[in-house]
């Protein structure tokens, strides 16, 4: 484990082949099978398991050395998360810190708020949920009513936000709020906020869903203290700034890779028909394969657009609206063609598999920007000051 | 979203936009496209300078089927270079400089070999063959019962009977009633699989999907945006613009499938590559056609109006080389054989993951 974790620090040299191939081996390793249970986008919440990610250099990846992290690519993120991702591993911890908290921070974030959280969050010990959903702010982003005003020494943020994951678990909270009113341009005067989740007058209460998990969260913000130094970039910048996370919120491997465990499941569940594979069987897989094939380019694409320092939003947009897309579709063939009844406790592992998806896939079109956004988005083909607003739930 | 276009690509677009006419059924305008396209040696453009073609790459030959597939142009795009003159490399054959007409091999062909050497004879029918009635020579992929070789046989010594696409391009029967086959005429290609020259066949295909669906897509965009009803424009409705993000976002992952395409002719893919470029570019096909109609209402399916000339197109190359089904079957079969543990590392296995 020692000699890996130096490997995977090194990746200025490293091949997209052997990184895969080194990821691969860690997971081999690590990872036992019984772990590998998870279904949906940020899978369970393991707090172990992501500081062990932490310790073997496989977070912070595209963070600079100086804040602990390992200088590499938004590609090369992308190979170490597909391959977490594709192997079930409960990357729920970390995920949203890593994903786009560090970015954000990297970018629009003060020299003390970087040291205060990327050597933290590339070790795999701190948390964050995302605060964008309010009551009756969902798709409509501007309609934020969260409010921070000034106080001495900091800020005085009050409101509610919901559909928060894992607010419950986490340690911070990386809000939107409206810090002058709504006027003429409902973009202006939304500003974010790193709020410690453990400050008086945070209440979080889970929200039980249809699937019977608990992942989302509602959490109230009653006066709650934030210094003055937990601005995270500009006043007023907020909405710029959220959507530029966005558009990294959209695009990985999470968005197609929810419901891989029902196709390998399926596949698996043909190759033993005790009748040979039906043929039906044959053909959908092959169709599906194919189209995760093309899918996976177009968001593998968008990671090098980011590398060329682009803020890919439409591009981003594209890739989340097909990937989900196809995931439902899977979902769905798999389901017509395993042709059981499905309930708890399932028959067998890729059952269990299978009804769980169809209770989990209705959020996938919803969650990170709603198919509806994202349309709006794509055929204006704006990615200025667009980015408008999605769920703040990974 | 347009990609930027290469010189190559450029020329053949100018090219054909001023040969050309806007109706399919007008012969002339078929014709003048023609002459121009084979007059520019495109046909070779991807064969070698030492083998007496234009010395291109193949993505030059990529990107000119991009432009006949944008231009919806009935011309013998990479029938000659991609396809002909590759079938002719790996048999050794001498590459003439002449128009090929190349059997994509379906599964009603019964043209074989009978006979070894000097003895060798052709006989049988090879169907759906692009433009025989316009080329000179034809070239196929044949077996003799136990392995395969190229024949490649002028086509004035075969029967061609003409039959067309859904797009009126030429795909003509050709048949062989005992010809006897000259020594540089046919070659065993003992390593030769057909799957793998169908694949190229599927490729090239994929790339003529993406620049039609290219240029659909921005026909559509800007009829909805002249367009005028209920006082509105089309793009101020709701609805439409729901199918426009959605034509984006096809022509976006017909982009990507022609990436896979690409490998593929380059010869760093295999066929599980073209097999799933043309699965996706064959549902792509479907839903943009579909959709570019529905968006234009009758004047779509008018024959003044460029649109037919183009999902015409769409539904001939979606089924040529392969549709959707029976590529799904191919590679379903093989990966239900590997099993599930195989099937991430072929997600994953593309050159296109070089960083």
């Amino acid at each position: 484990m020692v000699t890996v974790s130096q490997d995977s620090r090194d990746l200025a040299n490293t091949s997209a082949d052997d990184l895969r191939v080194r990821i691969r081996a860690w997971l081999n390793r690590e990872l036992p099978l019984d772990r590998r249970t998870c279904l949906g986008m940020a899978g369970g919440h393991d707090a172990y398991f992501s500081r062990q990610l932490g310790e073997a250099g496989w977070l912070g990846i595209s963070v600079p050395p100086k804040y602990g992290g390992h200088g590499g690519t938004a590609v090369q993120r992308f190979i170490v998360t597909e391959e977490l991702l594709a192997a079930q591993a409960p990357v729920g911890a970390h995920w949203l810190a890593d994903r786009q908290v560090a970015p954000s921070i990297l970018a629009v974030g003060t020299e003390e708020q970087r040291r205060a959280f990327l050597p933290h969050i590339v070790r795999g010990e701190c948390y964050f949920s995302i605060g964008l959903s309010e009551p009756d702010a969902g798709s409509d982003l501007s309609a934020v009513r969260t409010k921070a005003r000034r106080t001495d020494g900091g800020w005085r943020v009050s409101g509610t936000k919901i559909w928060t994951t894992f607010a419950q678990h986490n340690h911070h909270l990386l809000t939107l709020c409206r810090t002058s009113p709504r006027g003429d341009n409902r973009h202006d005067g939304l500003s974010q906020f790193i709020i410690d989740l453990r400050s008086e007058g945070v209440h979080v209460r889970p929200i039980r869903t249809m699937d019977g998990a608990e992942e989302f969260c509602e959490v109230i913000l009653d006066e709650v203290f934030v210094p003055e130094n937990r601005l995270l970039g500009r006043e007023g910048d907020g909405w710029r700034q959220a959507g530029a996370e966005l558009a990294l919120e959209r695009y990985g491997p999470e968005r197609w890779l929810s419901v891989w465990a029902c196709l390998t499941g399926f596949l698996s569940h043909t190759a033993d028909d005790k009748s040979g594979p039906h043929p039906s069987a044959i053909a959908e897989l092959g169709r599906l394969a194919a189209k995760y094939r093309v899918v996976r380019h177009i968001s593998l694409n968008v990671a090098r657009s980011i590398d060329r320092g682009h803020t890919p939003t439409v591009e981003s947009a594209i890739a989340k609206d097909l990937a989900t897309a196809l995931e439902q579709e899977t979902v769905e063939v798999v389901r017509r063609l395993c042709g059981s009844e499905l309930g708890f406790p399932a028959a067998n592992a890729f059952e269990s598999v299978l009804a769980r998806a169809v209770l989990t896939s209705p959020t996938f079109t919803i969650r990170g920007g709603t198919t509806e956004v994202l349309r709006g988005l794509v055929a204006r083909g704006d990615g200025g000051v667009a980015a408008s607003a999605g769920k703040s739930t990974g | 979203m347009t990609p930027l276009r290469s010189a190559t690509a450029l020329a053949v677009a100018e090219v054909l936009t001023r040969s050309a006419d806007s109706t399919l059924h007008d012969q002339g305008a078929i014709s003048r496209q023609w002459r121009s396209f084979v007059g520019a040696g495109w046909p070779w453009a991807a064969v070698s300078e030492m083998r007496g073609g234009g010395g291109g790459s193949v993505d030059d030959a990529a990107d000119i089927l991009r432009e006949v597939g944008r231009a919806g142009a009935a011309v013998p795009a990479g029938e000659t270079d991609l396809l002909g003159e590759w079938l002719l490399r790996q048999a050794d054959l001498p590459s003439p400089a002449e128009l090929l007409a190349v059997a994509p091999g379906t599964s009603l062909d019964d043209l074989r070999i009978q006979g070894h050497g000097d003895a060798a004879i052709l006989t049988g029918t090879a169907h759906r063959v692009p433009w025989a009635s316009a080329s000179e020579r034809f070239v196929a992929l044949v077996t003799d019962g136990t392995i395969n070789h190229v024949v490649s046989v002028a086509l004035g010594r075969l029967t061609i009977v003409a039959q067309k696409s859904l797009a009126g391009e030429a795909r003509d029967s050709v048949t062989a009633t005992g010809i006897r086959l000259a020594h540089d005429e046919v070659r065993a290609v003992p390593s030769m699989e057909a799957l793998d020259f169908r694949a190229r066949g599927a490729a090239s295909r994929v790339l003529l999907i993406q620049g039609a669906v290219d240029a659909i897509v921005d026909l559509v965009d800007s009829y909805c945006t002249t367009r005028t009803q209920f006082g509105r424009r089309l793009r101020d409705f709701q609805v439409v613009v729901h199918q426009l993000a959605l034509l984006r976002e096809h022509r976006a992952m017909v982009g990507a499938a022609a990436g896979l395409a690409v490998d593929v002719l380059n010869d760093i893919g295999s066929w599980e590559e073209a097999a799933a470029a043309k699965i996706a570019a064959g549902e792509i096909a479907t839903y943009v056609a579909k959709t570019a109609h529905q968006l234009h209402g009758a004047i779509g399916v008018s024959e003044e109006y460029a649109l037919h000339r183009l999902t015409q197109r769409l539904w001939a190359w979606r089924d040529e080389y392969g549709g959707e089904h029976e590529w799904g079957t191919r590679l379903g079969t093989v990966l239900v054989a590997r099993g599930a543990e195989a099937l991430w590392p072929w997600m994953t296995r593309s050159p296109m993951d070089e960083l």
